[in-house]
């Protein structure tokens, strides 16, 4: 769908969300709850679509997550006071969880207050995680014991060796006592030569015999080893994989994914059903401009000629991946032209080796930058007044944060939507 | 293996793994002489892998001086008989705007200059110029402003510069030579008359430090020339002049175009491998050849030239850019593009009593086997050699016969493009590359293929872990920069984001590296190639970049996790 396509819906709302990632789907749903009449404007699937698995809220400064993720998240409101963490509080920040509640999208865990679960990537890398896809719930390594890495004959782009070492060496350093360890397993199917993650799923669309063959071909594998516990590579449905554990009888947990996974495409379409579910009206289409009138935004335009008026707005289009804040001759955001800051300064056209440290793992400005938004998330204007009175902002779009760095993505994305649905639907925080 | 051959003195040792420094080792070890080459970095990775890639004529030399364009000519001729594999054609395209005053005199004069280049082309497989009416340059090139009154035609030839290092080094390495790469030379070891006799030698990546004796050094490094001289006691002088390419992501023209800056100094676009680059800039250096970066004003000066001519330019997803120096022979007073492209020889014991250390300084790609041979010449001389050089009959490694990749798509299931990349970059020797793949000695292959055929590392290309381990093996690949100046891996649009944990799991099992090493070894890699594209970091690369940061920091963690790398 793109912004020249024709286009001739006409609708009529008391809130419209544009964007469909996690920080628009909070939006929505808060501003449901709130009993009013929302419309979702969509485009594409865009960063949420590339999820890798966990829910990320605040990663603590010790990576084996000993702090519990409320601590850590507080630990960021202290040292960042343009945080959306420091600007509407901890104490929200968990409300907004429990509202946006990550289980009917698939996820689970221990939640805020406790001590994180602590996963395995794809690579080799350990993350604490509030959350998770059910699949990679399962495959927790706080508890230690022996852990065996499944690789598969016949799926060269997971390296189970490589992924068990490296699992080691850091637990090792982190001071957790598991124990990894590569094992070989034979795929029941045969997929290709090379075949991508998707791919092998598909070959394991087999029915129940297939999945058999796969469960005790874990099962041998790993008890010569004496594992407990077996991580899989994210190649399986969460369903899939529960079946798989419970054939083998043995927990099987799947790997954070890398690259654009199954995780990410599950994700999408959950928030679909959800949304759907919850009464929320959701339009395929790219936002092309707006009217406004005596500083509130009237209507959102949407390719040629269709059109949702509505009585608030909220833009929730992301950063440069969703495409709502873009670097050409210079920084600007891309729907309503506001300006982009980095924190109270506008840097559209500050020279980009100014807005990025030489050193990929330092501070980049230039993905922390965004929209500037009032205590109520409406963005600001050069001059520091909201760009118009009923335009709330939510998720990467704002600046503020940095969601890599600190491991906040989705925390700010559920925070800020969450908040933006209720001020658009008129109610308190 | 290096320590051996180096125990007993050597004839000659080259410093630099340049084009220079690679073709004379090459030259020097064919004619029998025993070689060591040391390069602080990588083959190629200084001036020459930063070069437009061009093995061209010298068309601009006609005017001033024709025995440089003819001597062009017929060295590319040469360098295409020796490795036909690592060639490729591109056609240029002169357009002149509408809008220029005498706009139809100037085509015809480019058309006159054409006449007299038509006379060398043969002497390098090069097909005559044409003479474009405006409708008959739009149709070829149909991304060209609609405001051209006409266009003329030449034929020139671009070739992957960092093979053509390590094809060198390869032949070298066969005929005795031993290479270094990674290692530094850290001061010069003399005689009681001062001569000098080798050098002390600094292994980068270990901080083992050595010596090794010499007959005779030659100093082919470049822009470092100067300070390797120095540490001599001898002198060379430059005048460097800057050069950086911005690089997208894919083709933007069908042919080469050449247009003016906005100072009416020549500037092109053109296709190269996958990419296209934009190039170049010619500025005065005075700073350290090690700490380049392409500035926002150099960008935005190539890109407002492109523009005009190509008015799409603006919106090329640009990846990232090169910057290099030009080692130029000193001269006060031009303008830096009007400096001589000559190359010298110089005698540092016949000039200023430094005896057995010789520099070659200036040159260009184009023509680096006969600077080569003449610095192999010199050095020849002065120990009493007589054999003659052969690098302009004798194939460099796969030039011998083409890649056979009907066959290897047969065997080992390869796509037709992987198939015709590989036959490009290795010619003869691709059928060794996929014979010999396999994981080392001793090691299960957990998740293999089960046929044993290579699977595709790096997508943007497509690398097969064949080639990367061929690299590793055969080509003195330690480091993931070396790896993707041989194979061109994480070069493309994801600049590494989805490869180099991948590539540094197979170079950590080949070199039998530790978890934390492979891990910073990565952070190294993304550093360097972070820095190269800072400069042209937005439009819809940006999005791309989110991505990878989100990798590395948002779902491994690794700036949490993995030690940095302390010597960037």
């Amino acid at each position: 769908v793109i912004a020249g396509e024709r286009h001739t819906t006409t609708l009529d709302a008391d809130v419209c969300v544009v964007g469909g990632g996690v920080a628009g789907a909070a939006a929505a749903l808060a501003a449901r709850a709130s009993g009013k009449d929302v419309v979702l404007v969509s485009r594409a699937p865009g960063a949420t679509a590339l999820w890798s698995g966990t829910l990320d809220v605040a990663c603590s400064p010790d990576p084996a997550g000993r702090m519990s993720t409320t601590d850590a998240a507080r630990s960021i409101a202290r040292d960042f006071p343009h945080h959306p963490y420091a600007k509407l509080g901890v104490d929200a920040l968990a409300e907004a969880i429990d509202a946006f509640d990550p289980t009917r999208f698939g996820m689970e865990g221990p939640g805020l207050d406790s001590r994180p679960l602590v996963v395995a990537t794809e690579l080799g890398a350990l993350k604490p995680a509030p959350f998770a896809a059910r699949a990679i719930a399962q495959g927790d390594l706080r508890d230690g014991g022996t852990v065996a890495v499944a690789g598969l004959a016949g799926y060269p782009r997971f390296d189970a060796r490589a992924c068990a070492g490296s699992l080691s060496a850091f637990g090792r350093n982190l001071g957790l006592s598991f124990t990894a360890r590569a094992i070989d397993v034979a795929l029941p199917s045969r997929s290709g030569r090379d075949p991508s993650s998707a791919e092998i799923s598909r070959s394991l669309d087999g029915g129940e015999a297939m999945l058999e063959r796969f469960a005790s071909a874990i099962r041998a594998s790993a008890s010569a080893e004496g594992a407990s516990r077996v991580l899989l590579p994210p190649v399986l449905a969460d369903d899939r994989a529960a079946r798989v554990a419970s054939l083998a009888d043995l927990p099987c947990g799947e790997l954070c994914a890398d690259s654009a996974s199954l995780f990410g495409l599950r994700l999408w379409e959950r928030i679909r059903d959800v949304l759907t579910a919850n009464g929320v009206r959701t339009v395929a289409g790219a936002a092309s401009g707006f009217a406004h009138d005596g500083g509130f935004v009237r209507a959102l335009r949407l390719g040629t000629e269709g059109r949702v008026s509505a009585n608030a707005f909220v833009l929730a289009t992301g950063k440069f991946i969703g495409g709502g804040v873009r670097r050409d001759d210079r920084l600007r955001e891309t729907l309503f032209d506001l300006p982009i800051f980095w924190h109270d300064t506008v840097v559209a056209y500050v020279d980009v080796l100014k807005l990025s440290a030489p050193q990929p793992w330092n501070e980049q400005r230039l993905f922390a930058c965004g929209v500037q938004a009032d205590a109520r998330l409406r963005p600001l204007r050069g001059d520091r007044r909201p760009a118009f009175e009923n335009l709330f902002a939510a998720g990467s779009v704002l600046s503020g944060y940095d969601a890599d760095a600190e491991g906040s993505g989705f925390g700010v994305a559920i925070l800020t939507g969450h908040s933006a649905g209720r001020f658009a639907a008129g109610g308190a925080p | 293996v290096a320590d051996a051959a180096l125990a007993r003195e050597v004839d000659v040792l080259v410093i630099g793994g340049g084009c220079n420094g690679t073709g004379v080792a090459r030259d020097a070890a064919m004619r029998g002489l025993t070689v060591a080459l040391v390069e602080k970095r990588d083959l190629g990775a200084g001036t020459t892998g930063n070069s437009s890639g061009m093995i061209h004529g010298g068309l601009r030399y006609l005017l001033s001086d024709v025995s440089v364009t003819r001597k062009s000519c017929l060295d590319s001729g040469f360098i295409q008989r020796i490795a036909p594999h690592l060639l490729f054609r591109i056609p240029f395209i002169i357009p002149v705007l509408q809008s220029r005053s005498f706009a139809k005199t100037w085509v015809t004069l480019f058309d006159t200059l054409g006449d007299l280049y038509d006379v060398y082309q043969p002497l390098k497989n090069g097909k005559p110029h044409t003479r474009l009416t405006r409708e008959e340059a739009l149709a070829l090139e149909p991304g060209l402003t609609p405001d051209i009154a006409g266009a003329v035609t030449m034929d020139e030839w671009g070739i992957d510069t960092y093979r053509l290092c390590a094809a060198n080094a390869v032949s070298a390495a066969r005929h005795g030579a031993t290479i270094l790469i990674h290692h530094a030379v850290r001061g010069f070891l003399k005689d009681g008359a001062g001569r000098v006799v080798g050098a002390r030698l600094e292994d980068l990546l270990t901080h083992r430090s050595f010596e090794v004796h010499a007959r005779v050094v030659v100093n082919a490094s470049g822009p470092w020339a100067p300070r390797v001289a120095a540490m001599a006691g001898a002198s060379v002088k430059l005048r460097p002049g800057k050069g950086i390419h911005l690089v997208a992501d894919r083709r933007l023209s069908n042919m080469g175009c050449i247009f003016d800056a906005i100072d009416k100094r020549g500037i092109f676009v053109m296709p190269h491998e996958n990419h296209s680059i934009i190039g170049t800039t010619d500025t005065d250096f005075f700073g350290d050849p090690d700490d380049l970066e392409a500035t926002r004003d150099e960008v935005e000066y190539l890109l407002e030239g492109t523009a005009r001519f190509f008015p799409g330019a603006r919106d090329a997803r640009l990846v990232t850019t090169w910057a290099g120096v030009r080692p130029t022979l000193y001269a006060r007073g031009p303008v830096p593009d009007a400096l001589s492209r000559e190359h010298e020889v110089v005698d540092h014991g016949a000039t200023e009593g430094v005896a057995g250390f010789f520099s070659m300084i200036g040159g260009k790609l184009a023509s680096f086997r006969l600077f080569a041979e003449e610095a192999t010449d010199r050095v020849c001389h002065e120990l009493g050699v007589s054999e003659r050089c052969r690098t302009h009959e004798e194939p460099l490694p796969g030039g011998e016969r083409p890649g056979d990749e009907a066959a290897w798509r047969e065997t080992y299931a390869l796509s037709p493009y992987t198939a015709r990349r590989l036959a490009y970059r290795h010619g003869a020797t691709g059928s060794a590359i996929l014979a010999e793949h396999s994981p080392p000695a001793g090691k299960t292959a957990i998740g293999a293929t089960p046929d044993r055929s290579p699977c595709i590392v790096c997508v943007c290309e497509p690398v097969t872990d064949a080639e990367l381990r061929h690299a590793i093996r055969h080509e003195w690949a330690l480091t993931l920069d070396d790896l993707r100046h041989r194979t061109r891996m994480g070069v493309g649009p994801c600049q590494g984001g989805l490869c180099a944990v991948r590539a540094a799991q197979i170079l950590a099992e080949e070199r039998a590296l530790s978890p934390e090493e492979m891990w910073r070894e990565t952070w190294r890699f993304h550093a360097r190639l972070w820095r190269e594209r800072r400069p042209v970091l937005g439009g819809d690369q940006l999005a791309q970049e989110e991505l990878n940061r989100s990798l590395l920091l948002g779902v491994h963690r690794m700036h949490q996790l993995a030690p940095h790398p302390e010597d960037l």
